[in-house]
């Protein structure tokens, strides 16, 4: 028997998922309910003795039927199927928070509030009367910081007490009488749909009969006659009237500090000459610090990790032959340790992008691109997902749910995966360190991000001038005040996304590792009868044997154009998993090439095979191929359809390939290899 | 007046939202609605907007402030 769950619901970019992610832990399936088309991610935990299922709602401003989320969303609540709902706050944009539950409230479902980001609240100096707020709305308010899981097992007291339907919040007396009079015209809805009606609502509009619809269009004529404005507008000015009202009763702000700081620091960031360069300096000395700071860490790592390979050698004698050894040592130790040296670089990346989140830079990033984002018929909002996409593809396209407009979101996230994301970074790191001169690698690697931006840009007027052509949406957005972002809240955000980066090394890159290792260690080979070869002969024939090596010599005639050996071949195609493998899948093949001094690094074999040209052509392969699979499954889940993350695979492949091909081409030339 | 033409430093009051009831809605969700005090940051070129309503501060496209009509408040 399942149990009638709970809804959480809240505005976009609120902490749904993480308040959602901290009450039910790893317990979560995709549900699907009856009449509703969009998949509900839905997960139970167990408190006091009782079963509790939650169900995460997509975020919404709003439950008009405006976009489909709001839509399902709506069908959820309506078939009155849960228990109650779990309205989430953003406790710092409390006016914008109270809109979404001024509606959940007329559908007179039990509600039981959740006010996150209280941390925010409080470092800006901004005092809320919860007491004061739950008494006048009639709704428990629970305050926490959903991300530190504070304020959740209250939340649970909450919820496994009975959840109250809040007493209606009452509009002014003239604007009831029209409530109950539209209600009794359109045949006894509730009050809910009576107000969707009022705001021209489509769907509940069209439940009507013909009669009823006829009846309330007229009344409505008649009551915008009377208001002299529009239904909607009446609705919004009755709303927001009880918003300002709550908001000046409950809340206080402090005029003084952050205003002063905010207003300095934007005279200054967001100045019509300095803007820009503030912007691109800022990016350069991000990839600067990321290289520079990262660097000696990783050099450490890179010993202790040859450290550790001749150490597990040391159980075998010399020259054994051991398939156990040689899994370990190459396969583990040469696939996950090689990724894992490039952690500092992945987590300086990640901080620096919270750093932009937690100070409010991030959305100011939207004015200063916003120019430059409309040549490509994009508005400046379509560039904050770019900036996350230096992290990671997947919460990047994710992010760009914030885009209003269907085309230009699409749009937006086709191209959020030329944006060279943390995984990509230890392939360009590896590639960058040991070809280019100690000095240039800040502004080689910074050079490399922006190649991806400006590809990523063309390909994003391209599309919205063919595909996805249609008008640009103008910029509106919030710009939270500045805030000097805790030391303790960046590492927390750094963390968050950094430990996957560490997960995945531990589970998918250890697996792909040891199934790489499987298919360059087997078949075996073995050397003819009566001759006795050289180790490093029979370790190269063992190679060229092996099911990877047939495999990348079947890839030759596409890699060799670009300068790339069977080698490289099968490290590309190992990276569609992930892009880090490729750095492993290196490791692997060339350390088992015994013609190496083993306790040499990858950076000193790889500079021994491949020239420059064809290491600039493989630098341009790996930023622009074909997205990793998580990120072509998070397409297909944004975009509900296969054609966009099919076509952005062969799209990018494309162009990468095209781009690495003539980057060799020309720089062999030049070169003259 | 245009919310488009004001200058830096101007201090205001929304009198009326001309436009799509679409602009409206999305206007009103974010909490700038007729009525409200509107306090322009920066106007420059062609460049968003920015101005101060009820303690927060948001950018506005220069279209949208075309359709945004305020009356001065001393």
């Amino acid at each position: 028997m399942t149990q009638r769950p709970f809804a959480i619901a809240g505005n976009p970019n609120v902490g749904k998922t993480t308040l959602f992610n901290s009450i039910t832990g790893f317990s979560q399936h995709v549900g699907n309910y009856p009449g509703v088309t969009i998949d509900k991610v839905e997960g139970t935990v167990r408190y006091k003795g009782g079963v509790f299922t939650f169900v995460d709602l997509p975020g919404a401003y709003s439950l008009l039927a405006i976009s489909q989320d709001e839509l399902a969303s709506r069908h959820f609540l309506e078939q009155a199927t849960t228990n109650g709902i779990i309205n989430i706050w953003d406790a710092s944009n409390l006016k914008q928070s109270l809109y979404l539950t001024l509606e959940l409230v007329e559908m007179e479902l039990p509600i039981t509030v959740y006010a996150n980001m209280t941390d925010v609240v409080r470092s800006r100096g901004i005092s809320i009367n919860y007491d004061r707020l739950s008494e006048r709305l009639g709704v428990d308010i629970v305050a926490g910081v959903a991300r530190l899981k504070k304020g959740v097992s209250a939340l649970m007291e909450s919820v496994e007490g009975k959840i109250a339907v809040p007493s209606s919040l009452h509009y002014t007396q003239e604007f009831e009488t029209t409530i109950k009079q539209l209600r009794a015209i359109a045949g006894g809805i509730p009050r809910w749909q009576a107000i969707k009606l009022l705001e021209k609502d489509k769907e509940i509009t069209e439940r009507l009969t013909t009669a009823q619809r006829e009846a309330v269009k007229g009344k409505i004529a008649i009551l915008e006659d009377e208001w002299g404005e529009k239904a909607t507008r009446k609705v919004v000015r009755e709303r927001r009237a009880i918003i300002d009202d709550l908001f000046d009763d409950c809340v206080h702000v402090p005029e003084r500090k952050s205003q002063f700081l905010t207003r300095f620091i934007d005279s200054v960031v967001l100045n019509k000459y300095a803007a820009l360069p503030i912007f691109f300096g800022f990016l350069f000395l991000m990839f600067q610090v990321v290289f520079t700071l990262g660097e000696p860490m990783v050099a450490l790592l890179e010993r202790g990790n040859a450290l550790l390979a001749s150490f597990v050698a040391s159980f075998w004698s010399a020259g054994s032959t051991s398939i156990l050894k040689s899994l370990l040592v190459d396969g583990v130790i040469g696939g996950v340790g090689g990724v894992l040296v490039f952690t500092p670089n992945i987590f300086l990346m990640f901080a620096i992008i919270a750093f932009m989140e937690d100070s409010g830079y991030m959305s100011r990033i939207a004015v200063i691109m916003d120019r430059q984002m409309s040549r490509v018929g994009l508005n400046g909002k379509s560039f904050i997902p770019l900036i996350l996409g230096f992290g990671c593809s997947v919460p990047a396209i994710m992010g760009a749910r914030i885009i209003e407009s269907r085309r230009e979101r699409i749009a937006t996230q086709f191209v959020v995966p030329f944006m060279s994301c943390g995984a990509r970074l230890p392939v360009l790191l590896l590639l960058v360190s040991a070809f280019v001169p100690a000095a240039y690698r800040g502004l080689a690697l910074s050079l490399i991000y922006f190649i991806g931006i400006v590809i990523g840009l063309i390909v994003a007027l391209v599309l919205r001038l063919t595909l996805l052509r249609g008008t640009k949406t103008p910029l509106l957005v919030e710009l939270p005040h500045y805030n000097i972002p805790s030391l303790k809240s960046i590492v927390i955000h750094t963390w968050e996304r950094g430990k996957h980066f560490l997960i995945k090394a531990g589970t998918v890159i250890l697996a792909v590792s040891v199934i790489l290792w499987v298919l360059s260690a087997f078949p075996r080979y073995k050397a003819p009868a009566g001759s006795s070869l050289p180790e490093t002969t029979a370790a190269r024939s063992q190679l060229e044997h092996s099911f990877i090596g047939r495999l990348g010599k079947m890839a030759k005639p596409i890699f060799a154009p670009m300068g790339g050996d069977w080698k490289i071949g099968s490290a590309f195609i190992s990276a569609l998993a992930a892009k880090e493998v490729f750095v492993s899948q290196m490791g692997i093949l060339l350390s088992l090439d015994k013609e190496d001094v083993p306790e040499t690094n990858l950076r000193t074999k790889l500079v021994k095979h491949y020239s420059l040209p064809a290491a600039l052509a493989f630098i341009a392969f790996i930023l622009l191929s074909a997205p990793c699979m998580a990120t072509f499954a998070i397409m297909k889940s944004e975009t509900k359809s296969w054609r966009w993350p099919l076509l952005q695979v062969v799209t990018m492949t494309g162009i990468a390939w095209v781009v690495a091909v003539f980057l060799y081409q020309v720089g062999a030339r030049i070169v003259g290899v | 007046m245009v919310l488009s033409l004001a200058k830096p430093g101007f201090s205001s009051q929304i009198s009326h939202i001309c436009g799509e009831e679409s602009l409206f809605m999305r206007l009103a969700s974010m909490g700038i609605t007729e009525g409200a005090q509107l306090n322009v940051i920066m106007n420059e070129g062609k460049r968003p907007l920015i101005v101060e309503s009820g303690g927060s501060r948001y950018a506005i496209a220069r279209e949208i402030a075309k359709d945004i009509e305020i009356t001065e408040v001393p």
